[in-house]
């Protein structure tokens, strides 16, 4: 019996952010972006999803002068990345036998 | 990376390892650039002192190798100001408190030992002088190889183990048996060995700082 895949995080760039965010305590946003290769736009909104789902903390700050925006993993979001990785495994097992 | 609903579990897999993959390597990019302006620094400032030594002698001068960390962090915070920060990292942070501690202990060494025989070279005579004198170098370079191994080790880097372990142990033997003391006795009379004593640590530490902190750093910063 395959376990479900939690559809927030079953999206390209949402799982870029949460796997760049899991072996992190927090990323500044350009690193984010810089790494997945998204838009600003479109990664901004993906960040809100994630924010609003509890996975992830968005903290405004500033750096110097300029504004910086940081995120942080919450411990919901490590919960819901291990249990999504370990749905992946029951498809990725069925996939090799 | 746009959004797709028909992801596959390889996909995500592949999703998962390249981001933790792209991660480490940025640490490792960033570790790489750091050990570079290290290594600029210390060859620079090993040759300045150098000059400073012939010209006037002092040795007191050393202290200056105090200088390298404010000197290092000041230059790497001016290189990477635009550029955004690689995340605080378990991999990165076990790097950084690496370096930390060789720091504190290198430079609390190197202090003490510089004090040390600059008071017991006007305290002492000169046959007890010469027995009881701290030749800083020798363990300097002997941390620094332990610590490029274990940041080898960390960044999984073959060749920064290598590096380490050579620039370290290589370090610690040329410096122990006085390969370069050797060297220089055979090539230049009494008065000009005093005279030239100097040099020989000098171009140990370029040497070393060049295979221990420079070529791995810039071999870490170039990685694709």
């Amino acid at each position: 019996m395959f376990q479900p895949l939690d559809p927030l995080l079953h999206s390209e760039l949402r799982l870029a952010v949460m796997s760049l965010l899991i072996s992190a305590d927090e990323a500044e946003f350009p690193y984010i972006k810089e790494q997945t290769g998204a838009t600003a736009g479109n990664l901004s909104v993906q960040v809100d999803k994630l924010s609003a789902a509890g996975y992830i903390e968005v903290e405004k700050t500033f750096k110097g002068k300029r504004p910086c925006t940081i995120c942080r993993i919450t411990d919901k979001g490590h919960q819901a990345f291990e249990a999504y990785v370990e749905a992946l495994k029951g498809y990725l097992s069925v996939g090799k036998s | 990376m746009e959004e797709n609903g028909n992801l596959t579990a390889e996909r995500s897999l592949e999703i998962i390892t390249e981001q933790i993959k792209r991660s480490r390597k940025s640490v490792s990019q960033e570790v790489g650039q750091s050990l570079y302006i290290a290594g600029l620094c210390i060859m620079g400032m090993a040759i300045l002192i150098t000059t400073c030594l012939l010209l006037t002698g002092n040795t007191l001068f050393y202290l200056l190798y105090g200088l390298i960390p404010i000197l290092v962090i000041g230059i790497d915070h001016y290189v990477k100001r635009d550029k955004p920060k690689a995340p605080v990292s378990l991999v990165g942070s076990m790097v950084d408190k690496t370096w930390q501690t060789f720091g504190i202990f290198t430079l609390s060494f190197c202090v003490f030992a510089i004090l040390f025989d600059f008071l017991m070279g006007r305290m002492e005579s000169p046959e007890v002088y010469v027995r009881i004198a701290i030749h800083p170098f020798r363990i300097i370079l002997l941390m620094m190889g332990m610590a490029i191994t274990i940041t080898g080790y960390i960044l999984k880097s073959r060749w920064l183990v290598w590096c380490g372990i050579i620039g370290g142990i290589g370090g610690f033997i040329w410096e122990s048996f006085g390969v370069a003391d050797f060297f220089l006795s055979r090539l230049s009379d009494l008065a000009n060995f005093y005279l030239y004593s100097h040099i020989p640590p000098c171009i140990m530490v370029l040497v070393f700082s060049f295979v221990g902190l420079t070529l791995p750093g810039w071999m870490l910063k170039k990685q694709k």
